[in-house]
């Protein structure tokens, strides 16, 4: 049980992760088009 | 203070200094793409890695692919490590039987996540808890790839400086790979010897036990120590084979180990800042990094070993003789080993945190407060004093387009850096990182501060007497901060009681791990026991906020200013180039992590010294 969450926990990290690279470049996508 | 302690820093620095351009050149040109004299030897094998994996070498990747690539990476390491470290009962090369159990599943998490991301917070007991199979292919794989990663990203952001009009920071993989190969494996090479040459252990025998003159039974860990040993301070990951780390006698055993271990843990990020100003065409630009540098290593321990070597008044106070002599070297020596002194001590010290390395050669919580402070605050500039091989790097390039957005506010100057202007999204990004950082750090340094796990306020231990409520208190949320293998059993309760030290000293403690975590250091203040579920997903989660958290907005920033045109130098620009630049760089360095932390560090180490003046003791 326990190591179901540690590792999920370390998954949804990456996620987490990805989601931020996204979000970053959507921020640079919106300072260029300003 | 002594002229031979001020020496064998001096000395210490000379050579940091010779080696930065030779290093860093050569790994500009291993970075560039450039033949070098391995390539006979190195060549074939790197080719060979590429076609296995299917790499192609001449693949560009744009700043958000290099990311995912990082970021897939070091899951997937991560991930493994913690099979391997959950299963090592059944896996070969155990000689003392170490299982799976004695890996829970929070401290395997904690110890894989600590691996993957270059931090080697061990909150584990290796000697006592990891087989040599953990050691070498769980653990100590990730000594080069984590630094590996570390260099590829410092590069990727060198590029974003030294390209134009272009999409690309480089191939994640190549870089990688070429890091490995090139950079690290050599340096390794040359240095395992030395070290096994010195007497630190490199076998697989199983531990020894002998008898002590008093008749006691003793066992003797030792195993593939130097292999890991040399890895673990070329890498900056710090990460022991023993408990003790450095300071025990197998792992670094004379002080010409001691010296070879400092300059391993400086070499390669001092040769990178040399290599960022080879790759953007201006050495200088190099130098200047070099400089802010060395302004706040030489503002480190100069402090730190005044306030070591100065020594606790109180103990003078009781008549003890404190001053040095031929017979004894004064000052301050709790927790420092008496083969190293206390010169060597803060030096190592001050590497260690400045270097985000970790490793330690003696007990940091036994400095007086100020000595400390010093650790303390060298975590707090986010790896920009050297830094971790490639961190140290892309931190202090992380400060420098604040200096440069700052400089711009104050004189008037158009903000550019190495011929890129510096917009918007550049210092929002830079800003960003710097406050992700920071918000790990307080966030649960208050939390571990006051959160109020059942049963209460105190430690509970079940012994005998209590054994009978043990179900009670292990099914309650006081089993976030049981202390994980501990016979008899022990409840800490509120996170807050995990400290040896009471008042502001155990805040500092507090405080110190998860800047250390953050900072992706890994050295421990000691004298907190964080081997409890909840400091162990804690101080991961802390982990990877600082590492990768940090990475992403900076490779952004890359991403951003590969992608401009050079602008042309004109009388509004303000030379980065220059020692100016670099003492305002350090500058800022200093200001903003004063501004950031000066609330924490007045409640830690500031009230601590005052305390001690007075005669109070923590």
């Amino acid at each position: 049980m326990q190591d179901a969450l540690f590792i999920a926990v370390t998954i949804i990290f990456f996620a987490v992760g990805a989601s931020f690279t996204r979000g970053c470049e959507k921020l640079y996508q919106e300072d260029s088009d300003a | 203070m002594t002229t031979n302690g001020v020496l064998q820093i001096l000395i210490f620095f000379a050579l940091v200094l010779l080696a930065t351009k030779p290093l860093g050149s050569y790994m500009a040109r291993v970075f560039s793409g450039e033949r070098t004299m391995l390539d006979p030897i190195l060549g074939p094998i790197e080719r060979f890695f590429y076609r296995l994996f299917g790499v192609d070498e001449h693949g560009d990747m744009p700043w958000t692919t290099y990311g995912f690539a990082m970021l897939m990476f070091s899951v997937v390491g991560g991930l493994l490590t913690y099979l391997l470290l959950r299963l090592q009962g059944y896996l070969p090369f155990n000689p003392q039987h170490f299982a799976g159990k004695d890996m829970s599943p929070d401290l395997a998490f904690n110890t894989a996540v600590s691996f993957a991301t270059n931090t080697n917070w061990q909150s584990y007991t290796p000697e006592a808890t990891v087989s040599y199979f953990s050691n070498m292919v769980a653990l100590a794989v990730h000594n080069w790839t984590s630094a590996a990663t570390g260099i590829a990203i410092a590069v990727a952001l060198i590029r974003g400086f030294a390209r134009h009009s272009a999409r690309g920071l480089g191939n994640f993989w190549v870089d990688m790979t070429r890091g490995t190969l090139y950079v690290l494996l050599p340096v390794c090479v040359i240095g395992v010897f030395l070290l096994i040459w010195q007497g630190v252990p490199q076998n697989f025998a199983p531990y020894t036990q002998a008898t002590t003159v008093e008749g006691a039974k003793q066992i003797i860990g030792q195993g593939p120590v130097a292999s890991q040993e040399i890895i673990k301070m070329i890498g900056t990951n710090g990460g022991g084979f023993f408990n003790a780390n450095s300071a025990h006698p197998f792992e670094n055993p004379t002080p010409f180990t001691n010296l070879l271990e400092m300059l391993a843990i400086f070499l390669i990020p001092a040769g990178l800042t040399y290599t960022f100003g080879k790759m953007v065409g201006n050495s200088r630009q190099g130098w200047t990094l070099f400089v802010a540098m060395t302004v706040l290593f030489a503002i480190g321990i100069s402090t730190c070993y005044w306030a070591e070597a100065k020594g606790n008044p109180n103990v003078a106070r009781l008549g003890v003789m404190t001053a040095t002599t031929p017979a004894q070297p004064g000052g301050n020596m709790e927790g420092k080993e008496t083969r190293f002194g206390i010169a060597p001590s803060a030096l190592f010290a001050t590497i260690t945190t400045d270097a985000s390395c970790g490793a330690v050669n003696s007990m940091h919580d036994s400095f007086t407060p100020i000595g400390g402070a010093v650790t303390l605050l060298d975590l707090m500039c986010d790896e920009t004093i050297f830094g971790g091989v490639g961190a140290g790097l892309y931190g202090i390039l992380m400060y420098a387009i604040i200096a440069v957005f700052i400089a711009g506010l104050m004189v008037g100057r158009t903000p550019e850096y190495i011929g890129k202007k510096i917009e918007k999204f550049e210092v929002r990004m830079a800003i960003l990182a710097v406050l992700i950082l920071f918000a790990s750090n307080v966030f649960f340094t208050a939390m571990a501060s006051n959160l109020n796990l059942p049963p209460g306020k105190n430690s509970v231990t079940i012994t005998d007497a209590n054994k009978k409520d043990e179900p009670r208190l292990a099914a309650s949320m006081a089993s976030w901060n049981h202390v994980n293998s501990s016979s008899p059993s022990v409840f800490e309760g509120g996170t807050y009681n995990n400290v040896n030290n009471g008042g502001p000293h155990g805040f500092t403690e507090i405080l110190y791990s998860y800047c250390s975590a953050t900072a992706n250091n890994g050295s421990a203040f000691a004298g907190i026991t964080a081997n409890t579920p909840y400091y162990n997903a804690t101080l991961g989660l802390a982990m990877l906020i600082g590492r990768f958290l940090m990475i992403i907005p900076l490779l952004a920033m890359a991403g951003s200013l590969v992608r401009k045109k050079v602008i042309p130098i004109s009388a509004g620009t303000l030379a980065t180039d220059t020692a100016t630049f670099g003492v305002l760089l350090a500058g800022v360095v200093v200001i903003v992590g004063a501004l950031e932390y000066f609330p924490a560090i007045a409640l830690g180490p500031v009230v601590d010294h005052l305390n001690m003046l007075v005669g109070k003791l923590f």
